[in-house]
């Protein structure tokens, strides 16, 4: 290294190569190798075996259910997500605290108890079930219960991802949108949506994460019937307890390849909008 | 759905009629019983100390917020409780306020964009804009990639696009280095005796409010104190308030009182 280059910061070099190294260190012992153990186990018997495993009959009916609790419970999130962060950071309205802390209630509730409580709500026993049940609403054991679970615990992601955002940005902006002569629908599309697009993608890529991971809640409301009510973490968990390890981690790659198209679109918006920054 | 004036014929006359406006549940009057007119296509210049009410007033001619009790009236029309996008108010923030996601020229257009404009009238209107403004060729920038001066025109200019019949300014230079600050101070003069758009410029500095204005109105923790023209003012305080208030002009500056406006020009700085 002939040239010096100069640096904002003066910590010396051995700091920054701890640093990085540890970060990189966690990373790999955290996220690296437990994917490449998911992968290597998922290829042991061949790519033929595994091409088989992920194009069973039975992993295609959860891999659909999945997608489809996803189409479902991470737009009705955006909606309530994107409703409650608005009314929260613009307004000031008494039970405004309580809300905020009722947000968060999904993090804080274990979600095995998320999903016994539709059971007890929805349920063959429970106070309405039956009438349910009998005007064939089946909501309990069924893929409208493993949603409803699903969009209970995913919902705090967006609404969090948001919230700050909106505060953040003040109101002015939206002042300055309303004197310039927009209504309030014209405002909130045009200038307070736009304002927090990275923070709302952020919520979105979560929430979807979460959305296909889920198991605990699911898993209570679901009732494990193989091809109706089986999500890929639930199928996975059978596949594992029938001793099928790389079946069950080749149905695991494809929940890794499910956050990876995720992580993908998140990183194309963010750089779309870094461009249009440049 | 009532009809936004998208190309107002004249500017308008601002009447003020015992305007109050209180904060924190009548605990603090921000505006007590102001009555002001100013005359169309004339500059005021609201002067008065941080506290005195002058941002809150603007605030109401802009329909941002509601007096307690009064008139505002535009032309003879009551707007009180018209609100803000239907009152036909340019309003350029402290802070610009400007979109940070859409270019120069898509900020100034937006005024026209959600009144839906046509296309190319668009166009010609955010075109001729910009050459008013003296930032032609900044159009396809961010506005986080433009000068403090040169946001400053450009929340200007998308105040003034859609032709408002009033202007109304909140310490527009407020966040500008002093250079740029005298500069801007010149340009908006001669911008407003070419436009002659009735206009409220909100400051609390006494050598811009003199040197820019029409009138002058004083105010002072929410009372209007003297409103006058700049000559007038500088001649006959009128109260010990303003006249203390004016004191460090008067004592920086000449005062050579031709025509409309009063220039000022500093003494050399002692240093």
């Amino acid at each position: 290294m002939s040239r010096r280059r100069v640096r904002p910061t003066d910590d010396p070099a051995v700091v920054r190569w701890v640093l990085t190294a540890l970060a990189l260190g966690v990373f790999g012992v955290l996220v690296g190798l437990p994917v490449a153990v998911v992968v290597a186990g998922a290829l042991r018997h061949g790519v033929e075996a595994y091409l088989r495993a992920i194009t069973d009959p039975l992993t295609v009916d959860a891999l659909q259910l999945t997608l489809l609790v996803v189409a479902v419970a991470v737009p009705v999130n955006i909606v309530f997500g994107v409703a409650a962060a608005w009314a929260l950071a613009k307004f000031d309205f008494p039970g405004r605290a309580a809300l905020i802390t009722l947000i968060d209630l999904p993090f804080a509730v274990s979600p095995v108890i998320s999903g016994l409580v539709f059971v007890l709500l929805f349920g063959g026993r429970s106070l309405i079930g039956p009438w349910l049940i009998a005007h064939g609403w089946h909501i309990v054991f069924a893929p409208a219960g493993i949603i409803l679970a699903t969009v209970f615990v995913t919902f705090p992601f967006v609404a969090r991802e948001l919230l700050p955002a909106l505060e953040a940005a003040g109101r002015t902006n939206e002042e300055a949108a309303l004197v310039c002569g927009a209504t309030g629908w014209q405002t909130f599309w045009r200038v307070t949506l736009p304002n927090a697009r990275g923070a709302l993608l952020a919520g979105v890529a979560l929430a979807t994460a979460r959305a296909a991971g889920e198991f605990g809640a699911v898993s209570v409301v679901s009732g494990h019937i193989r091809g109706r009510t089986n999500t890929l973490p639930l199928h996975i968990e059978i596949l594992y307890n029938e001793y099928d390890f790389s079946g069950a981690l080749a149905v695991a790659t494809l929940l890794v390849a499910l956050a990876l198209v995720t992580l993908a679109i998140r990183w194309a918006v963010d750089a779309h909008a870094a461009r249009d920054a440049a | 759905m009532t009809a936004l004036p998208s190309r107002s014929t004249a500017p308008a006359a601002i009447d003020i009629r015992n305007v109050s406006k209180a904060f924190a549940h009548g605990a603090l009057a921000a505006v007590a019983d102001v009555s002001l007119r100013i005359p169309a296509g004339q500059l005021l210049a609201l002067l008065g100390p941080s506290g005195s009410g002058k941002t809150t007033l603007l605030r109401i001619l802009a329909g941002l917020e509601f007096p307690d009790a009064g008139v505002v009236q535009f032309d003879g029309v009551d707007v009180t409780d018209r609100p803000a996008r239907l009152r036909g108010v340019g309003f350029v923030f402290q802070s610009y306020a400007l979109f940070r996601h859409l270019t120069v020229a898509e900020n100034i257009a937006f005024p026209l964009r959600v009144r839906h404009r046509p296309r190319n009238e668009i166009r010609a209107r955010v075109e001729e804009l910009l050459v008013l403004m003296q930032i032609e060729g900044l159009g396809g920038r961010r506005v986080t990639q433009v000068s403090g001066g040169q946001a400053q025109r450009v929340a200007l200019a998308r105040a003034l696009a859609p032709h408002p019949a009033v202007l109304l300014l909140d310490e527009p230079f407020g966040a500008l280095d002093t250079e740029v600050r005298q500069e801007l101070r010149e340009w908006l003069r001669r911008l407003h005796d070419e436009l002659r758009v009735t206009s409220v410029l909100v400051t609390h500095d006494q050598e811009e409010a003199l040197a820019i204005a029409d009138l002058v109105a004083v105010l002072r923790a929410g009372h209007l104190e003297r409103a006058a023209t700049p000559a007038e003012i500088m001649a006959r305080p009128a109260s010990a308030f303003v006249e203390r208030f004016l004191s460090t002009t008067r004592a920086g500056a000449r005062c050579t009182g031709t025509g409309r406006h009063l220039e000022i020009a500093h003494a050399e700085p002692a240093r």
